[in-house]
């Protein structure tokens, strides 16, 4: 279908050029050109003076001026100009053969004759593919900002959102989901969550407002106690800190996820080094020892990663980490583990590919 | 569908644009009439494919077709639908394509109004033309193309640069291309000039509307692009002498020239080689400011793409056409046929005074742009020419050509008497000098500014002169002196209203000496003294866009207590390029402005702020609107004009041809 339309235009392209070729023409040469402009500018020149913009003298003068130059351009050689069949002839076979092949030919290399437009209109239209997690998205986006009171509409894309490295955006939908359907302890603790990650895993004010909001409606929710817990080691409260971690561990279920992570940070918090101190530390360690203690610690966030794999910023993490510690094939694995972790996520996927590139 | 047709249509332009380029050529050497005529229908269909080509990208970023990767990354479904538009062009590829767009667009109109031309100079023109398209549908297909798709698509786009979403975006770079393409006509004339051996006043009549319009259309885009800096980028200025604008800049002098030299051919058939040349220079400037902005030699707001492999195909380019052009101009300008004779004192004499000031001048911008260039490829070191050498070195240039001009304009065509054009200037020297005495003692320095006005003022009252002598020349009551003035050549006229137009915006210019600039952190609800005006900040707040967030402080002007009027100067934040850009608070009051651009806001309420008064600034753009009317006027006089020697009774008469 599309190619007919293509025939059609190089059709016509050719037309073109073969409409002067198939007539006889007359031509126009440099003597009947200048002949014609001396007129015009005679006509012009007596029509001035009929005006009265110029004087009768002064139109002499023009007059004679003109007739000057065209006795100069008259004395100058002129070709005879002529029409010859055979040339036509050859122009148009070049015509007929040269322009669709050259089109052609450059279409074929560069054009994508079997994609279809896509309008965005008609894409969100179109019966959703349940693989493809960012085309729902982008539906359930459009759908809000014609239904912006919708809260549930927030609340399923926002962790979506925070996982594609779009923070800002996902704290406004957790805000919206929390303002819309009401407070409850697992939304403030998610919002406080996503401002937490977005500020790079530092518990800003705003956040632990969030926490203690949560922990206010249900005082038994780890997560928000994990973060306030955080929170207090991150601003050097060490003891409140401890405090927080041992009751989080004391209350916690057996096989609690979080169980582990709690456990080695309330470690650390017990060795005696303040948290902040810690890389220092690391970085005063003799070689092999440094090595040692940051292998453990790229070994820990795989481990995490392998349980909960949604972390898009983790993975990035943990494939510089590989690297810098030239391990190629690991780093290579965490690669393929990413992608297979986000499959359906293009924006993460582009990061993940970007630093994938980065390595060749 | 309609997308990779719009991607065929491209091909197949490129596929015309060569045959354009090739059989008229050929038939124009061997005679042969049908060959030449080829060249008519074939820039039409050039013309309509093109337009094609572009509709669909245009479609594509209207319906926002993510498939497309010039679409992602300069679309977003969310932007304004102007923007949509306008974005088209606000990147690299698409203004390509607008630039190839209008290229033959113009080819078109060559081919549709040239009854008037003989076979073979519409056919040698057509097929220069054909090939500039050519290189440049080659370029856009090789290595910037527009069209390149990707799939799976994604759901949404990176949104345009958020300085370019700005009215500014739908006028400055058309307005630019028209002016760069415009001169490309003219080169293909001048080679088809070359390349026949004949030049003559046909060919300059022929030439004219396209000087003029390239120019008037560079004019209005440069003053354009320069107003849109000063609203948008917040640091008060309005020209930065960035190698970026000077790219816009050179083409525009040598094209004035270009201007006053095509006038002189085709009144006097003199000055040919001057003509010929600017014209080759005009749109060679344009092709290096092409390759300056494209080539990523340069970072700056223009310069969308910074790939090397588009530079060097834009350097083939520009070597290819200019040196060709330099080429056949060494080889055939010599056995040019000799034109009219004139003496040094006259119109002709005076246009060659005014081409050499303006050449030097164009050949100071381009030193000044390519040195620190080619210093910093040559030995890595960074240096930065700027306003203090432009400044100092064009002044003591472009000061004496303000003080000729009048003169010039008054001086008849041939021979003329020098002693009576300066008295007929009596007045407008008189005016100078006294402004000269007023702005002494009423500003005192900057000196620069103090004579740079008075010379404006000069320059106004002169341009206008002649005119008003011609109009004035017996006092024989209003209706005999309103009947003359509408038989005065509207070319005449152009040329005054031009003139006074330059004067205008040297006058602004000069009066940025007189401005007060103060950078200040603002507490709410107190006054600032800025100039003779108070500003005071009421509130402070935030606003949501369609595509970005902004804080705007909503401030009063007052003189004396009495409220002048209210801006509210802004800083965005657009939210999916992480990009802020700041939005001027103006307030046009008389002919200067206040000027306000805010910065970062303070825990303790205050709000950092440059605050501008510029006396007479909007002159500046003013004058350039003025300017382009005088080409407009211009070039709306569609006479076939002769310029011949006036005599002396006809002199006082004032009534003599232009």
């Amino acid at each position: 279908m599309i190619w007919i339309f293509f025939a059609l235009l190089s059709g016509a392209a050719v037309m073109a050029i073969l409409t002067p070729l198939a007539r006889s023409n007359v031509a126009r040469d440099e003597k009947t050109a200048d002949l014609a402009f001396f007129e015009n500018q005679i006509s012009e020149i007596n029509h001035d003076l009929t005006q009265g913009r110029l004087l009768p003298e002064e139109a002499e003068t023009a007059r004679a001026e003109a007739a000057r130059r065209l006795l100069r351009q008259q004395l100058q050689p002129g070709t005879q100009v002529a029409q010859s069949r055979m040339l036509s002839l050859a122009a148009a076979l070049l015509a007929i053969i040269f322009i669709p092949a050259t089109a052609i030919g450059f279409y074929l290399f560069l054009g994508n004759a079997k994609l279809e437009d896509m309008p965005l209109a008609e894409r969100l239209k179109a019966a959703p593919n349940p693989a493809d997690l960012a085309g729902a998205v982008a539906r359930i986006e459009r759908h809000l900002i014609e239904h912006p009171d919708d809260g549930r509409g927030y609340e399923v894309v926002a962790p979506y959102l925070l996982r594609t490295g779009r923070g800002e955006d996902a704290i406004r939908a957790y805000a919206e989901a929390l303002r819309l359907l009401g407070p409850t302890a697992a939304r403030h603790a998610a919002l406080g969550e996503a401002r937490t990650i977005v500020a790079q895993g530092r518990v800003t004010p705003l956040a632990q407002q969030d926490f203690e909001a949560a922990l206010n409606l249900d005082p038994n929710f780890a997560m928000a106690t994990y973060y306030l817990g955080l929170s207090a080691m991150q601003s050097g409260s060490r003891d409140q800190a401890i405090e927080i971690f041992t009751k989080l561990i004391a209350q916690a279920p057996p096989n609690a996820p979080y169980f582990e992570a709690v456990k080695s940070q309330l470690d650390i918090l017990r060795s005696g080094e303040p948290a902040d101190e810690r890389s220092q530390a690391i970085a005063q360690l003799p070689d092999q020892e440094r090595l040692k203690v940051i292998r453990q610690m790229v070994d820990r966030l795989a481990t995490r990663l392998s349980v909960k794999g949604n972390d898009a910023e983790g993975w990035l993490k943990l494939i510089r980490a590989y690297r810098v510690l030239s391990e190629t094939e690991k780093a290579q694995q965490a690669i393929k583990d990413a992608r297979k972790a986000f499959a359906g996520d293009k924006a993460a996927l582009m990061r993940i590919d970007a630093l994938a590139k980065d390595a060749n | 569908m309609i997308v990779e047709s719009g991607h065929f249509a491209l091909a197949l332009a490129l596929a015309l644009a060569l045959a354009q380029s090739i059989i008229p050529f050929v038939g124009a050497r061997l005679n042969d009439v049908a060959l030449m005529r080829v060249a008519r229908p074939s820039a039409l269909a050039q013309f309509l494919l093109v337009a094609f080509s572009y509709s669909a990208l245009t479609y594509a970023h209207i319906v926002s077709d993510f498939s497309l990767v010039n679409v992602i990354e300069n679309s977003h479904s969310m932007k304004p639908f102007i923007y949509k538009i306008s974005g088209v062009w606000g990147n690299h590829e698409g203004s390509m394509l607008l630039w190839v767009l209008v290229l033959s667009f113009c080819g078109a109109l060559v081919a549709l109004f040239s009854a008037t031309m003989s076979d073979k100079l519409r056919a040698d023109a057509l097929s220069v033309q054909g090939l500039i398209s050519a290189a440049f549908l080659l370029f856009i297909l090789l290595t910037s193309n527009p069209f390149t798709r990707v799939s799976p698509a994604p759901w949404e786009g990176r949104d345009l640069n958020p300085i370019l979403q700005d009215p500014g975006l739908a006028i400055h770079p058309p307005l630019l291309y028209l002016g760069y393409v415009g001169f490309s006509i003219v080169f293909s004339f001048a080679a088809a000039a070359l390349i026949s051996g004949r030049i003559d006043a046909a060919w300059a009549r022929v030439v004219r509307p396209w000087t003029l319009l390239a120019w008037i259309a560079l004019t209005l885009g440069i003053a354009m692009g320069s107003y849109w800096a000063y609203y948008t980028l917040g640091w008060g200025g309005f020209w930065f002498w960035d190698p970026v604008e000077n790219a816009s800049l050179m083409p525009w002098l040598a094209g004035t020239a270009l201007l006053h030299s095509a006038a002189v051919m085709e009144k006097r058939e003199a000055l040919k080689i001057w003509t010929l040349f600017l014209s080759i220079l005009a749109f060679s400037l344009s092709l290096l400011g092409t390759f300056l902005v494209r080539s990523g030699v340069l970072t700056s707001v223009h310069s969308f793409a910074s790939d090397p492999e588009r530079g060097v195909f834009i350097l083939a380019i520009l070597i290819f056409f200019i040196g060709g052009a330099l080429a056949l101009f060494a080889l055939r300008a010599g056995a040019l046929p000799v034109g009219g004779l004139f003496a040094p004192i006259s119109r002709e004499g005076a246009l060659v005074i005014n081409n050499l000031l303006l050449s030097v001048i164009c050949a100071t911008v381009v030193i000044g742009t390519l040195y620190p260039l080619a210093l910093e490829a040559l030995t890595g070191e960074k240096i930065s020419v700027g306003a203090p050498f432009f400044n100092g070195v064009l002044m003591p240039i472009a000061l004496p050509l303000a003080l000729l001009m009048p003169i010039g304009q008054m001086l008849p065509w041939k021979r003329g008497d020098l002693s009576a054009a300066l008295s007929r200037l009596r007045v407008a020297f008189l005016i100078g000098i006294a402004a000269l005495a007023v702005f002494l003692a009423s500003y005192g320095a900057p000196y620069l500014s103090v004579i740079t006005a008075s010379i404006a003022l000069y320059l106004i009252v002169g341009g206008l002169s002649d005119l008003f002598q011609r109009v004035t020349v017996r006092n024989d009551g209003a209706r005999a002196t309103l009947t003359r003035l509408s038989h005065v050549p509207l070319s005449a006229l152009g040329a005054s209203i031009a003139h006074a137009g330059v004067g205008l915006t040297l006058l602004g210019l000069a009066a940025t000496g007189w401005g007060v600039e103060s950078v200040i952190a603002m507490a709410p609800l107190k006054a600032y003294e800025v100039g003779p005006y108070q500003l005071m900040i009421e509130e402070i707040t935030p606003r949501q866009g369609p595509n970005y967030s902004e804080i705007y402080a909503q401030m009063t002007v007052q003189k004396q207590g009495v409220t002048l009027g209210r801006i509210e100067p802004a800083k965005r934040f657009y939210q999916t390029r992480k990009m802020a850009r700041s939005e001027a608070g103006i307030l046009t009051i008389g002919l200067g402005q206040v000027y306000v651009a805010i910065g970062e806001s303070h825990p303790d309420g205050t709000l950092d702020a440059r605050l501008y008064y510029k006396p007479l600034v909007t002159l500046i753009w003013v004058g350039a609107l003025i300017m382009a009317l005088g080409g407009a006027c211009s070039l709306a006089d569609r006479r076939l004009r002769i310029g011949v020697a006036r005599r002396s009774i006809a002199l006082r008469g004032g009534e003599a041809p232009t």
